[in-house]
């Protein structure tokens, strides 16, 4: 069952699946283009200093190819099953969880694939340039919190797009009262209590979001190929 | 109209009618002009007298208005002065700071000892009026203490300094004497700065740290601490725009790489007082982590004898106040710094278990959607 649903993902997804799987390829060459210095000459701090500026333009285009990659796997392996009214999954001898299960499971495995190509191009990248004194690369690192964006992002929009238009609509309809209502409630509850004054809720919420152990912690780590 | 406008329309008018006559008519006028100032002289002064009352009526009613009850007290040698209801937390917060980071060396401080500090941690914090040498460590009610301790932290700091006044080290600390910047970020400054001498240091070269430091030796000695491919990035992040007639160097230097050129720049760079230090490959932040170093070893009063003697250079200053030598400073700074070499993926594993969790909830989620249920 397993591998049909990953044939019938894939047939739903290559085509918006491929650009990502070679931009993920190419990012990290693009990144190194014209850096470092040629095998063999005497290493300079300069490159070292060029290559820690240069880089930082580089550095938020990874999580966004990563969320975009989930987001895109994630829509797409739903897609057949709302335009068919899921009369194709109604007529599987399987359970509902066994079925969800099989299709997050078969997006996963594609979602190996972009990551697969960052790797194979992070590697690429650091070999074809010298790395002056001080610095060291971290292919595999960057390309593990790659596949974790990736899944993360994946996952959210995949639990999102498994349920309801009005689950979705609460969810989103959620957020964004959440911003609008916390704000206000903490103004005016700001008058009374000096906690208020001292905490701004909804600021509070989303850093919790973006660090250990919130969800979206691994977008705003360290996305460097190439560190001290 | 007031009398002073009066009286500025009449000599308006008066030095107008000076201009429009022409010739000998205007020699027997201007006689007759410097005659008619004189009698205005009279009405000027009492003009002025009366400007002053109103200003002075004015400067007193406003004090009146921002008049508010202050305390003040004393945390170690520092003069705090701050509103009623928060002198105790003042005398805690900044008697930690002080006693965790400037009383294990320091006996007494000339600078401190004049200088007063005001406090405030309020939701809307009013104006403590201050005269004379002052510092302000005062901030809302919704920042952190740690933003506070900083703030306090950088006051002491700027206040401390002032002892450097007339010594090597006021443009070598840049004037103030904060607590060090993290020594993480000295590292990445050290692996990434473009100097073969700070490449040396990073490779505990004996005496490397010392020199890229530009202690015991000065920005003309530049050549030292650079590669000739090296200068025209430092031209580069040096020169200042302003010398215009210098452009046409800067041109050759930086985007013909003629490093005779940078040479001549950075020569003259050198013999600026305040842009020279820019020239040293290792910047303020670092040689205050030098001095904090000095200060560590010498323990008890080490800051009153790296300030004793204003005559002393910067590196006899430190090593009389550390009590040690240049090899053993040097190989104390040397290590703080490689032992903080950060661990640029510190965290991943951490990450990796807590977006497994998150990611396994999103699958369950998706498991239990109601979408197929009846009913």
């Amino acid at each position: 069952m397993y591998q049909p649903m990953l044939f019938v993902h894939w047939k739903q997804v290559r085509a918006g699946l491929i650009p990502f799987i070679l931009g993920a390829f190419a990012l990290p060459l693009l990144m190194v283009q014209g850096l470092g210095v040629t095998p063999g000459a005497e290493t300079t701090s300069l490159e070292a200093y060029r290559i820690m500026n240069d880089f930082q333009v580089w550095l938020p285009l990874f999580p966004l190819l990563a969320g975009a990659t989930g987001i895109t796997l994630a829509l797409s392996s739903w897609n057949w099953d709302h335009q068919m009214k899921h009369v194709y999954a109604l007529s599987l001898p399987v359970a509902r969880w066994e079925y969800s299960m099989l299709k997050m499971g078969a997006g996963a495995f594609l979602a190996m694939l972009p990551v697969a190509a960052l790797w194979l191009g992070a590697h690429v990248a650091v070999a074809s340039i010298e790395l002056p004194q001080g610095l060291h690369a971290y292919p595999n690192q960057l390309a593990l919190r790659f596949g974790l964006a990736t899944l993360i992002s994946y996952a959210f929009l995949f639990a999102m797009a498994a349920g309801t238009i009005r689950t979705t609509i609460w969810i989103v309809s959620g957020v964004i009262g959440f911003i609008i209502v916390g704000n206000l409630a903490n103004e005016l509850l700001a008058d009374y209590y000096e906690f208020f004054q001292r905490t701004n809720m909804v600021l509070a919420v989303f850093e919790w979001l973006a660090q250990t152990p919130g969800p979206i912690e691994v977008f705003t780590g360290n996305w460097s190929l190439i560190d001290v | 109209m007031s009398r002073l406008t009066r009286l500025g329309t009449a000599l308006a008018v008066a030095a107008c009618s000076a201009a429009m006559v022409p010739g000998l008519q205007a020699q027997e006028s201007a006689e007759a002009l410097i005659a008619r100032i004189d009698s205005l002289t009279p009405l000027y002064e009492v003009a002025r007298v009366e400007a002053e009352v109103a200003t002075a009526r004015a400067e007193e009613a406003r004090r009146e208005r921002f008049r508010i009850e202050l305390d003040t007290l004393q945390v170690g040698p520092l003069t705090i002065v701050t509103l009623p209801g928060q002198a105790l937390q003042a005398a805690e917060i900044f008697g930690r700071v002080w006693e965790d980071e400037y009383a294990p060396f320091v006996n007494r401080s000339h600078a401190l000892e004049e200088a007063t500090f005001t406090f405030q941690w309020s939701v809307d914090p009013v104006m403590i009026p201050m005269q004379g040498r002052h510092y302000r460590s005062e901030q809302k009610a919704w920042r952190t203490r740690g933003d506070l301790e900083d703030l306090i932290r950088k006051s002491i700091g700027r206040a401390i300094a002032d002892d450097f006044q007339g010594t090597q080290m006021h443009d070598f600390s840049g004037a103030t004497l904060r607590t060090p910047v993290s020594y993480d970020w000295i590292y990445r400054r050290l692996a990434t700065t473009a100097s073969k001498i700070a490449r040396a240091c990073l490779a505990a070269e004996p005496g490397a740290c010392w020199s890229a430091l530009g202690i015991d030796l000065g920005p003309e000695d530049f050549l030292e601490w650079y590669l000739p491919e090296e200068l025209p990035g430092l031209v580069e992040r040096t020169w200042r725009s302003w010398r215009r007639e210098e452009a046409p160097m800067f041109d050759a230097c930086v985007h013909e790489g003629v490093t005779e050129q940078c040479e001549v720049l950075l020569a003259r760079t050198a013999t600026d007082r305040y842009w020279s230090m820019s020239l040293t490959p290792l910047r303020r932040d670092e040689r205050i982590t030098m001095i904090w170093v000095a200060l560590d070893m010498g323990g008890e009063a080490a800051w009153d004898r790296l300030v004793e003697d204003p005559e002393m250079t910067l590196g006899d200053a430190l090593r009389y106040a550390s009590g040690a030598t240049t090899g053993e400073l040097e190989a104390a700074w040397t290590a703080e710094v490689l032992a903080h070499r950060p661990d640029t993926q510190a965290g991943l594993l951490t990450t990796k278990w807590t977006a497994l969790f998150w990611i396994l909830l999103c699958g369950a989620l998706a498991m239990r959607s109601t979408r197929w249920r009846l009913g």
